[in-house]
């Protein structure tokens, strides 16, 4: 796979982005959305966002720091957003819980890597977000089997997110693990295949989240 | 070299593929005991209603016992007594003094006799002492003999099989079931024709009331409703089944089928 390659299939798969966003946006004038979903639509925003300014610095349109610090940001932002959505899904009123503990304790430990690990910070951050992410899925998926039995799964919402943050962030994180290791093995075709995981990964996310958004529950109350 | 990166990138793909099958059967594990527990939650969910029906049913039927009781206390007591002492009155009247009204008299004194025989009978129904004491056959046996006195069916109380002692609340509701039905029978069905039987086998207590009336349409088993669902609610309780068959031609069977072993009395 060449460069070239690699970035029209980036691009295809940035697609996903713009409908969850637009979905998400629509959804949320919806006035029976869960308090959750409300305002949703900002994390695949952000993500626009990020996506924008990467391709005006892929025309040195904009420069390379800029857009260096808004990814930065921008993943301290996918972490927490999600942290966060997990969290309020869960429903613990508890000011301060071992959700919320581990949560802070893996924030200083990103904040750290960001600010001492300048040269591998990227990889090495996104990494550890997704590890920490699918931490807090099965923590989920824990929870979910130990509670009342009482909903239909495959109708909520928060369940397909959750679902398409687990498998989404799952999928990249052998890739972030050995990045710097295949790297120095593998050819530059095969290492830009391997980028496209994190693309696929992260286009498998915002699919599950266009699903949640098309439940029937929804449906129904919007009705 | 390309050999090499072929043979890379097909270790990637079935790498990748592994993976994402890992991670998606995780998934589907967690939605499959998801479900499974679910499922089991439901299923208890509806035993507890069931049970709790039964008991609300069974209240139902305690309160109802208890108002009967009740009645036919007040009609022993209270009713028949007055109509006792009016009897007694109107036999120590002096004929001589009735100046030709002797007949009035007696039809009198005749007429409070039928009453109070009539309302011993009604408290004597309504009271559950009969069953407790008597059993069911021979509870049942004093309601073929009311009816027969009215002179309007033919009715026949047929007991097949090993009869067995039944528990005196399992006979108490059986009775009432054969008293609605045949409630519905003087009431609906213009039969002239009616027959109660029981068989015992060896596992079940089937009891069936014939009639050989107009039947019933959808319309009339709505009147009939509270009626036949009551017969249906107590079969359920002693854990039965109950069917009707009814068309115009053949009348009305009412069959209820419920298992002996659980309602054997302790001798």
């Amino acid at each position: 796979m060449t460069r070239t390659e690699l970035d029209v299939a980036i691009s295809i798969s940035q697609i996903f982005y713009l409908f969850s966003f637009i979905i998400s946006f629509y959804a949320s004038r919806n006035f029976f959305l869960p308090s959750y979903l409300k305002r949703f639509y900002w994390y695949p925003l952000i993500g626009l966002i990020v996506i924008i300014f990467f391709w005006l610095n892929f025309f040195k349109i904009t420069p390379l720091y800029f857009y260096y610090y808004l990814n930065r940001f921008s993943l301290l932002f996918h972490y927490t957003f999600l942290a966060f959505f997990i969290f309020k899904v869960l429903n613990n009123h508890d000011f301060f819980n071992l959700e919320k503990i581990l949560f802070i304790v893996f924030f200083i430990i990103l904040l750290c890597v960001q600010v001492y690990d300048y040269i591998n910070s990227t990889y090495n951050s996104f990494f550890l977000t997704n590890t920490f992410l699918v931490i807090f899925c099965i923590n989920f998926y824990y929870k979910l089997l130990n509670t009342t039995p009482v909903i239909a799964l495959k109708e909520e919402p928060f369940f397909w997110i959750i679902s398409g943050v687990f498998l989404g962030m799952g999928i990249t994180i052998p890739f972030y693990a050995f990045q710097q290791y295949l790297f120095q093995f593998i050819s530059n075709s095969l290492f830009y295949l391997l980028i496209l995981i994190a693309g696929v990964g992260y286009s498998l996310m915002h699919i599950f989240f266009i699903k949640a958004f098309l439940c029937k529950t929804l449906q129904r109350k919007e009705l | 070299m390309q050999n090499a990166s072929a043979k890379g990138i097909i270790i990637f793909i079935i790498l990748c593929t592994l993976i994402i099958l890992i991670l998606i059967t995780f998934i589907t594990v967690i939605i499959y005991r998801y479900q499974k527990k679910q499922h089991a939650y439901f299923k208890e969910l509806e035993e507890l209603k069931v049970v709790h029906q039964n008991n609300l049913l069974q209240s139902q039927l305690e309160i109802q016992e208890q108002t009967f009781q009740n009645i036919s206390r007040e009609i022993h007591d209270s009713i028949g007594q007055k109509l006792t002492l009016a009897k007694l009155n109107l036999n120590t009247l002096n004929p001589d003094q009735l100046n030709g009204q002797i007949n009035k008299v007696n039809t009198a004194i005749t007429m409070i006799g039928e009453a109070i025989n009539d309302l011993s009978d009604i408290s004597r129904s309504m009271s559950s002492e009969l069953i407790m004491q008597n059993g069911l056959i021979k509870a049942l046996e004093f309601e073929v003999a009311q009816l027969t006195k009215l002179a309007l069916y033919n009715i026949k109380l047929i007991v097949t099989g090993n009869s067995v002692f039944l528990d005196a609340h399992t006979e108490l509701v059986l009775f009432r079931i054969v008293q609605e039905a045949l409630n519905n029978i003087v009431k609906h069905s213009s039969a002239s024709l009616i027959n109660i039987s029981i068989h015992f086998d060896d596992a079940f207590l089937i009891l069936k009331v014939k009639d050989n009336g107009t039947g019933f349409s959808n319309d009339r088993a709505t009147e009939n409703g509270i009626g036949l669902k009551n017969m249906s609610k107590r079969a359920m309780m002693l854990n039965g089944e109950f069917s009707i068959d009814s068309n115009s031609k053949n009348g009305t069977t009412i069959t209820i089928k419920i298992p002996i072993h659980e309602y054997k009395a302790a001798v």
